[in-house]
């Protein structure tokens, strides 16, 4: 099976055992995000109130999120979970909705009262992709909603709902997308923590670790023996390819093959890489 | 500064060796004599590492990580290096 790199050296990949690639659409299914609109059993997680104007939801098809809002003028309210919200912090909302009956503006207005950056985007067949993004120095059991705007009585079929705390949005995700997905058929997939980004111009995860409590890093599991480490007689290697976006402040790691230095490519804060396997003493075998 | 590698870490029967874009850059012996490989952890991280005794963060762009169950070789190190380097943009 290909497992994307080439056929420069096609005789390598059978004995590829990882592989994890930003560019692979396969493995990179796009960036680390929780969906706060929805609950950790991909349930909804928010409800609509009147407003100026009275609005009620019946569900389309609860499989896709897909719901019908009957509204009139001139707004409503769409309710998030306060316990998903924190203080100061900024979110985006993003849905897609189609008017299916009436006529006139629909759009979001406010974020808890708080002005918000919309863009909305012609999809197809009647329907939008809209997103608003705002904060709020306090959320609580009052300042948890996206008003929307509603210039008539209308039907409005929404999908799609998802809430995030960042401040772009990212594609719909029933709860939380988190993993970089391993296509060498194996299935070691990797669990990130901490939402590193991806980059949208180089297909690479970036891991912008402020300090070493607050990491951003994956983990794999592999089978035990995968790299046939248990013993002195095995041949294993890693391949990674990788940018530093700046000098190392402190010693920093790429890939650890364990809870030490098994396997490990570091950067040391002396600008040297080092190249370590686990042996009873920890750092031999190391290069620079 | 927003500088690329590709880095390989190379393994076989007590050899270490480390080749960066493309080139052998260090070989390192383990004496296996006196010095046992310990025995393999299942968890493999990427981006950073932490433990009771040990935490390492990063920022840098991973494009891909890759393990081999065998050794590679300089010709097959050179060619990986020529298969990556159109993505160190």
């Amino acid at each position: 099976m290909s497992i994307g790199f080439g056929a420069l050296n096609a005789g390598l990949h059978k004995h590829c055992v990882f592989n994890v690639d930003g560019a692979n659409p396969r493995s990179n299914k796009g960036e680390p995000t929780t969906n706060l609109a929805n609950t950790s059993g991909e349930a909804i997680d928010w409800t609509v109130g009147n407003l100026a104007g009275t609005v009620s939801r019946t569900t389309i098809n609860a499989s896709n999120y897909h719901y019908q809002l009957s509204c009139t003028a001139t707004s409503f309210r769409m309710y998030f979970n306060a316990n998903n919200l924190i203080n100061g912090e900024t979110y985006t909302v993003s849905y897609k909705y189609k008017i299916t009956s009436g006529g006139g503006q629909f759009r979001a207005n406010d974020w808890s009262d708080q002005s918000i950056t919309r863009n909305t985007t012609y999809l197809d067949d009647g329907w939008y992709y809209e997103t608003a993004t705002g904060s709020r120095s306090e959320y609580n059991s009052t300042y948890r909603f996206l008003d929307f705007y509603v210039s008539d009585t209308m039907t409005v079929e929404i999908k799609e709902v998802q809430l995030e705390q960042r401040a772009t949005s990212t594609p719909f995700t029933a709860y939380q997308r988190n993993k970089w997905y391993d296509v060498s058929g194996n299935g070691y997939d990797v669990t990130l923590y901490n939402d590193p980004t991806s980059g949208d111009s180089n297909g690479t995860f970036q891991f912008r670790s402020r300090d070493d409590s607050d990491m951003s890093y994956g983990v794999a599991t592999f089978d035990e023996g995968v790299l046939r480490q248990g013993n002195e007689a095995g041949a294993w290697a890693i391949e990674t390819l990788y940018k530093y976006v700046s000098v190392a402040p402190r010693n920093e790691c790429v890939v650890a093959g364990r809870s030490g230095c098994h396997g490990g490519i570091y950067m040391y804060s002396d600008g040297w890489l080092k190249h370590a396997i686990k042996t009873d003493s920890c750092w031999n075998g190391a290069l620079n | 500064m927003g500088k690329w590698y590709h880095d390989i870490q190379r393994y076989e029967h007590g050899v270490q060796r480390s080749y960066l874009n493309g080139e052998l850059v260090d070989t390192a012996t383990l004496n296996i004599n006196t010095r046992n490989m310990h025995g393999y952890a299942t968890s493999f991280r990427i981006g950073g590492i932490k433990s009771a005794t040990v935490a390492y963060a990063t920022n840098t762009d991973i494009a891909f990580v890759r393990c081999y169950n065998t050794h590679i070789n300089e010709i097959e190190a050179l060619k990986l290096y020529h298969s990556a380097k159109g993505r160190m943009k």
